[in-house]
């Protein structure tokens, strides 16, 4: 007896458009949800990073607080001009960097955020 | 004149300087004697004077950015960076100028300044542990004073006797310093030490390393565009080309096999602490607006 055998080539062939009939009649049916529209579109939205002109504001993270805007002494080159780097320090600026102390981490506020973090403390050595 | 003796009298309340006898009383004490760069380091009190009048100087020129929580945060990741960091005789304190450049700085001392600008452009805490990573090593390593070593310009006049460093000497060496900082650069060694290390700290920590060579990338393709210079310009001019660094930075990542292992971003935290205020008239004091 016998058998005649199916080319693999062609097999594979029948299968492939066999496939393809199967997606083309099913894709019609299948419109994307409206949740994955927008997760499409989230991912196609560049970096919000980039600070033309204004710099990037998180808008749904705004508080109030003492920011005024500017780039203070910067030149439109980014060279820092030469009357801002003649500024001399008055009796509130030295102040406030000796205060800048007053915000080091306390240990204890250390070891909390490192575990919320699921980060590394440094081994004390034995 | 005033605001010089104001100062003077600011850093005498904080211990930074000592009084010096009058001159009449202890003839020749007065006489300041420029120390030569290859006789000694800065000792451990005259970096952190120059640090803290060198602070002062950039808060003089760009303010400080006092939002609590975002100071705190900053803080924070800053200790979970430098808490690794080889040199631990001095602490790190870390600070936000009120400015939009995009750029960091580390003084003499441990004095770590960010700038608002960078914080409104890192993606997250991983970005921008690799950045104060960078800048802790820069301060531990005594970048700014090898520098001025290299350059001859590192010598502090002392009084005769002491190691007290008169004001206006003082007040020049933060000048040299926070020329350095801002309109100078340091040698491509000495960033390329800041990256390795930075990155190594970072890691240590417990951050993905490979966030930080991901904002040099973001930076470098920024930098292209012509309405970002007055952002970037200043940190481009200072550093080696970011293309450059980020392949060292990926090379170093392969090498230690970091690329290989899922470690924490938490941009999410970084988003809820870092905030900044919608429009200048927000920020405006409650009745003043």
């Amino acid at each position: 007896m016998t058998v005649r055998r199916i080319p693999r080539a062609g097999l594979l062939l029948t299968g492939a458009l066999a496939a393809a009939a199967l997606l083309l009649a099913q894709a019609p049916a299948r419109q994307p949800l409206p949740e994955e529209k927008k997760q499409d579109k989230k991912e196609e939205k560049p970096r919000k990073r980039v600070f033309t002109g204004k710099i990037s504001l998180r808008s749904s993270r705004q508080e109030k607080e003492t920011a005024s805007y500017g780039f203070k002494g910067v030149g439109p080159d980014g060279r820092m001009e030469q009357a801002a780097l003649n500024a001399q320090p008055g009796e509130m600026d030295v102040i406030k960097v000796a205060r800048l102390a007053i915000n080091d981490a306390r240990p204890e506020e250390l070891a909390a955020f490192l575990a919320e973090g699921n980060l590394r403390t440094k081994e004390k050595k034995p | 004149m005033k605001r010089g003796v104001a100062v003077l009298g600011s850093l005498l309340l904080l211990g930074l300087l000592q009084p010096a006898p009058a001159p009449a009383q202890f003839p020749g004490i007065d006489k300041v004697v420029k120390v030569a760069e290859a006789q000694r380091a800065w000792s451990a009190n005259e970096e952190l004077a120059i640090g803290q009048a060198t602070g002062a100087k950039l808060v003089a020129i760009f303010g400080l950015y006092e939002e609590p929580r975002a100071v705190k945060y900053v803080n924070l990741v800053g200790a979970s960076v430098a808490q690794h960091a080889p040199r631990q005789d001095m602490k790190y304190h870390f600070g936000i100028l009120d400015t939009e450049m995009v750029n960091a700085f580390a003084t003499p001392g441990g004095y770590v300044l960010v700038t608002r600008g960078l914080l409104a452009n890192l993606e997250d805490e991983a970005e921008l542990a690799g950045v104060l990573g960078h800048e802790v090593t820069h301060t531990g390593e005594r970048h700014i004073e090898k520098e001025l070593r290299s350059r001859k310009m590192a010598a502090i006049g002392v009084e005769a006797g002491t190691e007290q460093i008169p004001f206006g000497e003082l007040a020049g060496l933060a000048d040299r310093v926070t020329n350095q900082l801002l309109a100078g650069k340091l040698s491509r060694d000495k960033e390329n030490e800041a990256d390795t290390r930075g990155l190594e700290l970072a890691a240590a920590a417990g951050y993905d390393p490979r966030a930080f060579p991901e904002f040099l990338g973001f930076l470098s393709q920024a930098s292209d565009e012509s309405g970002n210079k007055q952002a970037v310009g200043n940190l481009t001019a200072s550093h080696p080309k970011f293309s450059d660094r980020v392949k060292r930075l990926k090379e170093q990542i392969g090498k230690r096999g970091w690329d290989k292992e899922e470690r924490p971003r938490l941009a999410e935290r970084y988003q809820e602490n870092v905030v900044f205020p919608e429009t200048p008239a927000e920020s405006a004091p409650s009745g003043q607006e």
